[in-house]
């Protein structure tokens, strides 16, 4: 898949971040004017406690939930999902967004 | 064989039959094709997030069904070439989809079964002149789950 080169090195060095969430507020003290996303941090990936398996893509209200106004896909960061599921949501909004269930952008 | 599904949009300025009719051939096509249909919804008019070919609402077909690649392209051909049909999308189903499809349906039917029950208890409690009408459950006497027909 595309994504393996760059953001692959990016989630090596941020460490705890997919753990499951059990790393609480590793990332977030990273000092500063990193104030942001402090609380966002400890967000637990909301699939992995529910051990769903698969993200269906015509699930429109579920996937709302990871696309802003903007129509862009949330970063994991800000939604804490892990790694394996934030692909999964990746996959299901490109499709929902092929299908006219979901907007490419709003303007 | 695997499962796919495939949605596809109509144009939304077809009549109810005529699209019924549409919808109706390709599941013939799977079936021909030595498929079996799992499923085959109609969503009706819906809303478009962006506009295709001018539209703004579209008649959304849901079918799932097992078969052979061949017939998913065929499927996908005809598609293609008709023109009333915007947009398609065919998706295989791996055994987690599967399953997690047939569970999410299970659990919607049941939701809307429970639904109509406590509906039709809070009607038949109201006609008693009771009223309460915020449906604790438990205080049904037993009478209410059967009159689903006192309107």
């Amino acid at each position: 898949m595309r994504m393996g080169g760059r953001s692959g090195g990016d989630r090596e060095r941020s460490g705890s971040g997919g753990r499951g969430g059990a790393g609480a507020g590793g990332r977030g003290g990273a000092g500063g004017g990193r104030r942001k996303f402090l609380f966002r941090r400890r967000k637990f990936c909301k699939f992995c406690e529910e051990k769903v398996q698969y993200i269906d893509f015509k699930d429109v209200r579920l996937l709302q939930g990871f696309v802003p106004e903007r129509g862009k896909i949330l970063p994991r960061r800000t939604s804490g999902t892990c790694a394996t599921h934030q692909r999964q949501v990746m996959q299901a909004i490109k499709r929902a967004r092929n299908i006219a269930l979901l907007p490419f952008t709003t303007d | 064989m695997p499962t796919y599904e495939t949605i596809f949009i109509a144009q939304p300025g077809l009549a109810e039959t005529d699209a019924d009719a549409l919808a109706l051939t390709f599941e013939q096509l799977v079936r021909e094709g030595d498929g079996t249909m799992v499923k085959a919804d109609h969503w009706g008019k819906r809303k478009l997030a962006y506009a295709v070919q001018k539209h703004q609402e579209g008649y959304f077909f849901y079918l799932q069904y097992e078969a052979a690649a061949a017939v998913v392209s065929e499927l996908e051909r005809r598609l293609r070439n008709n023109e009333q049909v915007l947009k398609y999308l065919s998706v295989k189903l791996d055994r987690h989809a599967v399953e997690a499809l047939a569970l999410a349906e299970k659990k919607a039917a049941e939701k809307a079964a429970a639904r109509a029950l406590r509906d039709a208890e809070r009607a038949a409690r109201l006609e008693e002149g009771k009223g309460r009408g915020d449906g604790d459950l438990d205080a049904v006497d037993g009478e209410g789950s059967e009159d689903e027909d006192d309107d």
